[in-house]
């Protein structure tokens, strides 16, 4: 009866932990856990079209077929994914965990400490590729667990049309091969990832809103053309770096709760039995976003969650033997409680839906019309639902050229002579709800928006 | 005691993870886009320095007597020191730094 019930239990965790997400998962389009790419990637699966670099195609190929099925709205249909996703990876890392201890509510801590975790939650209920990577890279993790030396860099492969994360699992497990003396002609196999990419010139045509054109030159600057994605925080004055570390912190002990203690022991005993391939999986995500310009990069964090959980139950902790990993087990319980509460997207979160209701908004400007501020990523879906052409333009992140500023200043001034100017404003920072409204700058407001470098104009609160 | 005194980590780890959740809903994201903004030259600048720190380091630890190591680990640092101030005057560093 009992090992009945322990065949099933990978089904249980998987049902668990689908209707855990499918609860939390965003009804329709939201900008809440910074989902502002979520209608770059709808727009990319009904249009068959280019996503921002670089270009996700797996991801796209998926969604492509899933926006289709004909079952909620077309961004519900999408969120599923990384619902289905980060399923999976919590069933993975209990077949993981089980390798590691015999003991059963041990080993169910690894995905409780996955579900638990307030990051983990907010990637995996909305259009994102995150939890689709993680799972790639978990799978691959797996993989060579159990000694699937070729299934595991075919699971790369996977990850290297979803996003560049997969590297920090890659090249670990090259290396470790490497001084396992095995043979690494099976890496090769990731390589078969590139032929994802085939799918960007198929995919590319105009208007070319995330690419210059169709020349090879094209395609190298947007391949390359990121920034703010390698290094680069701001250390001196310290104050970027303070905020970093605040946030650094908040994130890994508000993810992980009291397991942390369990991780951090497990991370020393791996670096004392010299044994160093899972510390680098957790590791490497978590310097990059400590050391990475960009603060939103704090997304990327999401596999350092996994294979945490992973290290928390590897090794038996010595003080209190039982009583911490149990009471990890009941903070990971009440923590997946909390989130329910946290990150409902669609009823505690976001509840009128932000990104839905700017869609609705842009129905009421002109279909010439040009409009300052966010939301761009919502006026190319709207112009190809509708075939309009509202033009959309932002002050650039870090720095603008003369020639380029010079360029929006008379654009700008252009659109308002004609009475066709719009701009976009928070109202609220907590939901990020924005609104459209109509704009007669005097010429210097322009100068002054343009010359900006934030997001908003000079209401933002 | 001492588990009376761990189990009063839940709450605090729910507190925790709910100011966490700020950042991971992203709300506090937005109120970040006008941080003090340097560029990726910032790390090369520090990355410069800690690669000339770091092998000057490595020099020290092949010395055999003490006296060779405390002088080429005072010049590594007499070096990285000048590297800091003569780097910080050129461009593209200058202008990033401590604006």
């Amino acid at each position: 009866m009992c090992s009945k019930i322990t065949k099933h239990i990978p089904h249980i965790i998987g049902l668990v932990s689908l209707g855990y997400f499918t609860l939390l998962c965003a009804p329709n389009m939201t900008w809440l856990n910074t989902d502002c790419d979520g209608t770059i990637y709808l727009r990319s699966a009904k249009y068959f079209v280019l996503s921002h670099s670089t270009g996700a195609p797996c991801l796209n190929l998926l969604n492509y077929l899933v926006v289709r099925i004909p079952l909620g709205t077309e961004f519900w249909r999408l969120a599923m994914v990384s619902v289905i996703a980060s399923s999976i990876t919590a069933v993975l890392l209990y077949l993981i965990a089980k390798r590691y201890t015999n003991v059963l509510w041990k080993q169910l801590l690894a995905p409780a400490i996955w579900l638990g975790s307030g990051l983990v939650v907010s990637q995996s209920t909305i259009v994102e590729t995150y939890a689709l990577v993680t799972l790639a890279m978990t799978l691959a993790y797996y993989l060579h667990l159990v000694g699937h030396n070729k299934l595991k860099y075919l699971a790369c492969a996977l990850g290297l049309g979803i996003h560049h994360l997969i590297g920090f699992v890659l090249i670990p497990l090259i290396i470790s091969d490497y001084f396992d003396r095995k043979s690494l002609k099976p890496a090769l196999l990731s390589l078969i990832g590139i032929a994802f990419y085939v799918y960007i010139p198929l995919a590319n045509r105009a208007p070319y809103v995330w690419i210059g054109g169709s020349t090879l030159n094209d395609y190298f600057v947007y391949f390359t053309n990121a920034t703010g994605l390698l290094g680069g925080l701001a250390i001196l004055p310290p104050h970027d770096l303070i905020i970093r570390l605040g946030d650094f912190g908040l994130i890994t002990c508000g993810g992980f709760g009291i397991a942390l203690i369990l991780v951090v022991y497990g991370l020393m005993k791996e670096f004392k039995a010299r044994s160093y391939l899972l510390p680098s999986l957790f590791l490497l995500p978590l310097i990059y976003y400590l050391t990475d310009f960009a603060s939103q990069t704090y997304v990327y964090c999401l596999p350092s969650f996994a294979f945490g959980a992973l290290l928390a139950i590897k090794h038996e902790f010595p003080m209190l033997k039982q009583y911490i990993p149990k009471l990890a087990l009941v903070t990971c319980c009440a923590l997946i409680v909390f989130n329910v509460h946290l990150y409902d997207i669609g009823r505690t979160l976001d509840p009128n839906l932000t990104g839905q209701q700017f869609y609705n908004q842009l129905g009421e400007v002109p279909e010439d019309a040009l409009i300052f501020g966010r939301g761009w990523q919502v006026c190319w879906l709207y112009n190809d639902d509708h075939n309009t052409s509202i033009e959309t333009m932002t002050s650039k992140f870090i720095v603008l050229e003369d020639k380029e500023k010079a360029i929006r200043v008379a654009k700008l001034k252009d659109f308002r002579d004609r009475d066709k100017l719009y701009r976009t404003f928070v109202t609220d920072l907590e939901t990020q709800e924005v609104m459209i409204e109509k704009w007669t700058p005097s010429n210097e407001a322009i100068e002054y928006a343009i010359n900006e470098t934030k997001y908003m104009d000079e209401r933002k609160q | 005691m001492k588990k009376v005194l761990l189990t009063l980590l839940i709450p605090a780890s729910l507190t925790v993870a709910y100011f966490a959740s700020k950042i991971n809903t992203g709300a506090w994201e937005l109120t970040r886009w006008d941080v003090h903004v340097l560029s990726n030259m910032t790390a090369l600048y520090f990355g410069t320095l800690m690669l000339t720190g770091a092998a000057g380091g490595l020099i020290a630890s092949r010395q055999k007597t003490k006296k060779r190591k405390v002088v080429v680990n005072a010049s590594t640092l007499a070096v990285v020191l000048l590297l800091a101030n003569v780097l910080g005057r050129f461009m593209p560093f200058l202008g990033y730094i401590g604006q």
